[in-house]
């Protein structure tokens, strides 16, 4: 079996790896490149981009670097809807959409 | 020959499933509408699910009855068989008595057609023609345009695009199912076009596929929405995992000392684990551990951690594992589950104490499940890996101990449409990091002027 360096603690990379550098998506289930991490969310990073990266770059301070303080408050430091909430927004949403259609 | 798999028959499978939400000792906060702030009512949910299944959202009936529509259908693979993972405990060379429920003989591959066959056959009682659904990788959409063709339902799965592209062999279960797989977004919806008209090249994402399967819900009055995961009537659904366990635990001799599941949205986690822990609500004394992906530190030491555990379906972890701390211990901390995409009820059972949390990084799942199927053979979905892995941390903690304990986890699928993952791991491409602990108190200066909650004062 192929090993490993586990708990690494060496200095970090400051940017972030090539799109040829894949982890495992734990909400999609399959390999992503930190390129669709970073505007997964309509542009914006996914909420779990700083779980998911802190392990292969200083994922934090570039995004910090690039994200505007509100928009990097908005994506890590709000808190999320709970799945139902969230579902009657979608039905609110799709009701409006419905709405001008017609 | 020593028994290797306890099996129970067709006519010993459980014929009602059971629901945790009549036990739980301090109940569950009923959903707000974030129009009105008012507690959601069933009507709310009617432009998308069935009346059958909403009434299962909101009951705290403890038993339900399977239809027998459906567990003729579960018995295609159910029961699933109970294995005593020998081989696992000799290469550990560990005391413990080590079980798996292996739910990856469904067709599909995982548990998740335990609720996609009650969800598809409430539907048609309904009159549902056709259910929507979003997936990512495509676990829950397999199973789901299965479980829709045993009924003749109609299925349209929007698949997030750069899983369509990335995952073509789940996309052709699907299709070879008989289900419509349509990479999201799409020109099929108004969420998608207005989405494709500012980027066409856009790869999707799961709230973009959920937005355009909730909208083709509400835009016909015949087709309904499905979710795999988080709602308490999935939860219910899964039962069958763990009843059928108890049963077979009963056949082993052995009662588990630890119960085991990786939680993701909660549910395989919680169809084991629900029916043991009402009787750890009554007295028994079990370890009951949801195990999840290790999150940033920077998001779990400090008081920034205890800006999330107001509200049961946010965050109740923290307060509860850090009451008295001033840091959260990362390998004590589990970040998903103070995440919106955890089961309101499994986050309930960690808030009244009944379930604890474990975290893990990637290499050691990824290690436990080279271990796993190099002794009992079967290559685990690297999430069923996060069960495997904690699984053999308690195996060797038996060890050091030299206590005979008995460990039951949750297989929740098996790894054969995954394996570019285990090619990263393979090729070295994967690696865990511990941040330095000045880098994290420069991450922790960001958030300083946060409000904390009361459990933290």
């Amino acid at each position: 079996m192929t090993t490993h360096k586990n708990q690494n603690t060496a200095a970090l990379a400051a940017d972030p790896p090539k799109d040829d550098v894949c982890i495992r998506c734990p909400r999609l289930g399959h390999q992503i490149n930190f390129s669709y991490c970073r505007h997964e969310n309509n542009g914006a990073p996914c909420f779990k981009t700083l779980d998911c990266w802190y392990s292969y770059f200083e994922v934090h301070a570039y995004l910090k670097d690039k994200l505007t303080q509100e928009d990097f408050q908005k994506t890590f430091l709000e808190k999320g809807k709970p799945k139902m909430s969230s579902l009657f927004d979608l039905i609110e949403q799709a009701k409006k959409r419905k709405g001008k259609q017609n | 020959m020593r028994t290797k798999k306890y099996v129970l028959t067709e006519q010993e499978m459980p014929r009602q499933w059971y629901n945790i939400m009549a036990d739980l000792p301090n109940g569950m906060e009923p959903p707000l509408h974030p129009g009105t702030g008012q507690p959601c009512g069933p009507e709310d949910l009617a432009p998308i699910f069935p009346m059958n299944l909403i009434e299962q959202e909101v009951s705290t009936q403890r038993w339900i009855d399977i239809p027998e529509e459906i567990l003729d259908k579960y018995a295609i693979w159910r029961p699933s068989p109970l294995y005593r993972a020998y081989n696992l405990e000799k290469a550990l060379d560990t005391p413990a008595k080590i079980y798996f429920k292996n739910e990856g003989v469904s067709p599909a591959g995982s548990h998740k057609p335990n609720t996609a066959i009650a969800q598809a056959y409430y539907n048609k009682m309904a009159g549902t023609k056709k259910i929507t659904t979003e997936t990512g990788a495509g676990q829950w959409g397999s199973a789901l345009s299965m479980c829709c063709s045993f009924f003749g339902i109609e299925c349209k799965v929007f698949m997030v695009k750069i899983s369509y592209n990335q995952k073509p062999y789940r996309r052709l279960m699907m299709e070879t199912w008989g289900a419509n797989c349509t990479a999201s977004p799409s020109n099929e919806t108004n969420a998608g076009r207005s989405i494709l008209e500012k980027d066409p090249d856009c790869p999707g994402s799961l709230g973009m596929a959920i937005s355009e399967a909730v909208e083709e819900a509400v835009s016909d009055d015949d087709t309904k929405y499905a979710l795999g995961s988080v709602l308490n009537h999935v939860m219910i659904h899964q039962s069958i995992i763990g009843l059928e366990a108890k049963k077979q635990m009963e056949m082993t001799g052995d009662y588990p000392d630890v119960i085991i599941g990786s939680a993701g949205g909660g549910s395989n986690f919680a169809g084991l684990s629900s029916p043991f822990a009402l009787d750890k609500i009554n007295g028994k004394d079990i370890d009951i551990i949801a195990v999840e992906p290790t999150s940033c530190p920077t998001l779990t030491r400090g008081p920034f951690a205890y800006d999330f555990g107001d509200t049961v379906q946010m965050t109740p972890l923290l307060p509860m594992h850090t009451l008295g701390h001033n840091f959260v211990p990362a390998p004590i901390h589990a970040g998903g589950l103070r995440y919106h995409g955890m089961a309101p009820i499994v986050s309930q059972l960690v808030l009244d104490g009944i379930v604890r949390a474990e975290s893990v990084q990637q290499m050691e799942t990824f290690k436990a499940g080279f271990t796993f199927a190099r002794s009992e053979g079967y290559i685990s979905a690297p999430e069923c890996n996060h069960a495997v892995a904690v699984t053999i941390r308690e195996a060797l903690k038996a060890k050091e101990e030299g206590k005979e304990k008995t460990i039951l986890f949750n297989w929740s699928g098996h790894g054969l449409v995954d394996l570019a993952a285990y090619e990263s791991y393979l090729r070295g491409n994967l690696s865990d990091h511990d941040l330095p602990q000045e880098q994290i108190d420069n991450a922790l200066k960001d958030i300083a002027p946060l409000p904390k909650p009361k459990q933290a004062t």
